[in-house]
């Protein structure tokens, strides 16, 4: 009744293998058909209510869940009954006068993140999947998409801390596969942060006829990374979250842009009232204020541009955002400081 | 296009084809189609869904519309949709109300409601009685599978949850009995025979996201809430559970990218409420970031000497950044995922110092043979590679032992993640970096 035909033949070729393990071969990782079970309860519809408790209390003992009922006819998906209409509907009602035909489904090849996502957009204890000929061949219950949905966060917080995600838990991975994790995104944060080191190695003379400046980098480059990354996460997260999508993106930017003005001045001022007491240096004071002001809204435009430009060209997001963006805030950040400490002080 | 295609049938005032629509679509997707309709419109709309499913297609409507419609709903329309609406939704409705349209609320439901509400929602905000639910099926320990059954069909309608039912002995929770137990069951079982007496239940003050851990730990579908008094007052259901789930996991993220978590999503915040959020954490950190230049400033003379040294600055404070941020991004999530406790903190250390060295080395090497090549000195080179290192052991250290201690004294370790852990690792690797280059160059 459920995709038996293909399972049998598989079965009859390879007796010793258990019919999970043709699952595993036949649907690629992290899809639908990767989690989904093949118990589950199939009613059909001319069948009476009374009917149906009867088959669940027969066959019902070896169903992972048997809180959602299947209604197929010729392995067609027609409609769902859930258990709880079945409890406290008439005995003699009809399947099909209680069964719903809107009906949430995804395909065997469907990813898993998808699946989470229904989930938890629609309250489900499980969902049905249909293989290409729209048989029904399966449910996914609760547990494993909540298994996916703790597994995908976990990826994309490791993935925002340029590590690449690890399927086990910390201590179960070893030293070595913790350096192999690690090691890739270090190396290219590390060359890519040697761009900004020539930036400034080309500012030498101005450096050499004002020393201070020297001391603004960490304050330029650490406000800007730290206000892109304030962004990137907000967006990364809200992708994930389905809350936030590509078209939104001219939303997006003018959200960004208000808030980095607004953010940005009070930390300009801030600032710049302090290298005025601290440092008595007016044209100082200048220089690293607007820098201030032009490194957080670039920060903030790039923190939100990328990850959505990175989302719709189909890579992911939590991966890509944070090398990017701390190098090109960091190169620009350089470039606007002593792009303006130059102008001010006319070096 | 479904919008404006909705849209244009009400204004042709053709409300059965609309009716018709809304009868083949799914709550939640009818709520998030009618977000995008003007307030008017969406009240309109809202009157024409079919009357079982208006009350779950409100509950799964945000607080601008609820709002909206407990404003221009008839006594009539407000009484019915109360009625249908489970008590953990309506809870959350009335969180979220302002104040003239809450007393509304409460002086339309019944007397015993109104009570009930009243009681629900003097729960803290983030503690399990403001997710909880009142309405639970409810057995006695005497009676049989078939009275237990005709007991559901009797009351389940307004339950939320049906699937796990509470046996109680004067209001003590004495035992827990699946509906699948149930309906596989004999009909002359009694309900003693069959019910589970190691139960895991919480109290009305226990916090959210320990409900949550436990939901994920045992896959439950309800879990029943106790008082001081070990009463049973109620259950949680799984999709509040998950909810908190999400929106602890998205309070994770943006603490650790330094933004005070908003409850609401991206765009329901408003440019003041996204500002607030995060400027606060971008002004401590631009405060400990000119610590670093200060230090950065005490070595003048050193850079004076060898301007050169300036330009590795921004690779050293970003590999050490990034180092010690992977290091604190795992632990904190460890921590979440209950994974990784304070116990553990030699285990980990011992770890992440393996790890800092291996990275280090290679990081050395493959930096070291770089400024040789380009530079075609020696020193400078050495004193790249042996930053590196000390840069990397003292950062990845730093990433473990921040986030644990926090999490001991009781802070939210995700505080500690790249934003803060960057700021102090800069603030050692110029240290180390500034000593090494004077001890090789004499300077």
């Amino acid at each position: 009744m459920i995709g038996k035909s293909i399972f049998t033949n598989l079965l009859k070729k390879r007796p010793h293998k258990t019919v999970h393990d043709m699952l595993d071969k036949i649907y690629p990782d992290d899809s639908a058909g990767r989690m989904m079970t093949t118990e589950y309860i199939g009613l059909r519809k001319f069948m009476t209510v009374a009917e149906s408790l009867a088959h669940i209390k027969r066959t019902g003992i070896h169903k992972e869940t048997i809180y959602t009922c299947y209604v197929t006819e010729q392995r067609k998906l027609l409609g769902i009954v859930s258990t709880k209409d079945l409890m406290i509907s008439d005995d003699d009602l009809l399947i099909e006068n209680l069964m719903k035909t809107e009906i949430i489904s995804v395909h065997t090849h469907t990813d898993q993140e998808e699946v989470a996502h229904l989930f938890d957009r629609y309250n489900l204890l499980a969902l049905p999947v249909l293989d290409a000929l729209h048989t029904l061949v399966g449910i996914v219950t609760l547990d494993d998409a909540l298994d996916v949905m703790i597994d995908e966060t976990t990826e994309d917080i490791t993935k925002m801390a340029a590590v690449n995600p690890s399927e086990r838990p910390y201590f179960e991975t070893s030293v070595f596969r913790h350096v192999r994790n690690r090691i890739v995104w270090l190396l290219i944060l590390m060359f890519s942060a040697t761009i900004t080191g020539s930036i400034i190695a080309g500012y030498e003379s101005a450096i050499a006829a004002v020393p201070l400046l020297v001391s603004f980098i960490p304050v330029l480059m650490d406000t800007g990374g730290n206000g892109g990354s304030q962004t990137s996460a907000l967006i990364i997260r809200g992708l994930a979250l389905n809350e936030i999508h590509f078209s939104d993106l001219p939303r997006v930017i003018f959200k960004e842009f208000r808030i980095s003005i607004l953010v940005g001045i009070p930390l300009a001022l801030a600032n710049g009232l302090r290298i005025i007491i601290i440092n008595r240096n007016l044209l100082l004071a200048l220089a690293v204020s607007i820098s201030l002001v032009g490194v957080v809204t670039v920060s903030k435009m790039i923190g939100s541009v990328l990850p959505l430009c990175i989302k719709k060209i189909g890579l992911d997001p939590a991966v890509m955002a944070t090398p990017f963006i701390t190098t090109i805030v960091d190169t620009i950040s350089m470039l606007m400081f002593f792009g303006i400490a130059a102008r001010i002080f006319g070096l | 296009m479904e919008r404006e295609h909705l849209s244009n049938l009400l204004q042709n005032r053709q409300f059965k084809m609309v009716r018709n629509i809304l009868k083949t679509m799914n709550e939640v997707d009818i709520a998030t189609l009618l977000d995008d309709f003007d307030d008017k419109e969406m009240a309109f709309a809202f009157r024409l869904i079919p009357k079982d499913k208006a009350a779950e297609v409100f509950a799964n409507m945000n607080d601008n519309m609820q709002s909206y419609l407990v404003e221009v709903f008839s006594e009539k329309e407000l009484e019915d949709i109360l009625d249908d609406l489970y008590i953990d939704d309506t809870v959350d409705m009335l969180e979220d109300l302002p104040a003239n349209l809450v007393t509304r609320v409460l002086d339309t439901v019944s007397q015993s409601k109104r009570e009930l509400l009243n009681l629900l929602l003097q729960y803290p905000d983030d503690s399990t009685g403001s997710i909880m639910t009142t309405e639970y099926i409810s057995l006695r320990q005497f009676m049989t599978v078939a009275e237990s059954m005709a007991h559901i069909k009797r009351t389940g309608i307004h339950k939320e949850s049906i699937y796990t039912c509470y046996v109680t002995e004067k209001r003590k929770l004495i035992g827990i009995v699946s509906a699948k137990d149930l309906l596989t069951s004999d009909d002359e079982m009694h309900i003693a025979d069959l019910m589970k007496t190691n139960i895991i239940s919480v109290n009305t003050h226990t916090d959210q996201e320990e409900v949550a851990d436990l939901f994920r730990k045992y896959n439950l579908i309800a879990l029943p809430v106790l008082d001081r008094d070990e009463h049973l007052v109620g259950i949680v259901t799984f999709d509040d559970a998950i909810d908190v789930m999400v929106e602890e996991a998205t309070e994770d993220i943006s603490k650790m990218a330094a933004v005070s978590p908003s409850e609401k999503p991206y765009f329901e915040t408003s440019v003041f409420t996204h500002a607030r959020n995060r400027f606060v954490w971008l002004l401590v950190l631009m405060i400990s970031a000119t610590i670093t230049g200060a230090i950065i400033g005490h070595y003048e003379a050193a850079f004076a000497a060898l301007p050169l040294l300036v330009s590795f600055i921004p690779m050293l404070m970003n590999t050490g950044g990034s180092g010690g941020a992977q290091t604190s991004a795992l632990i904190i999530r460890g921590l979440a995922l209950k994974e990784i406790t304070f116990g553990d903190m030699p285990r980990v250390v011992f770890k992440e110092f393996r790890v800092s060295i291996l990275v280090g080395i290679i990081l050395a090497l493959a930096n070291g043979i770089r400024v040789y090549i380009i530079y075609q000195n020696f020193s400078l080179a050495f004193v790249i590679a042996a930053s590196l290192v000390g840069i990397m052991i003292g950062s990845k250290l730093t990433g473990c032992v921040l986030p644990l201690c926090a999490k001991k004294i009781g802070m939210d370790p995700a505080i500690m993640a790249a934003p803060l852990i960057t700021t102090i690792v800069d603030t050692f690797s110029i240290l180390i970096y500034f000593n090494i280059a004077i001890y090789v160059f004499q300077l």
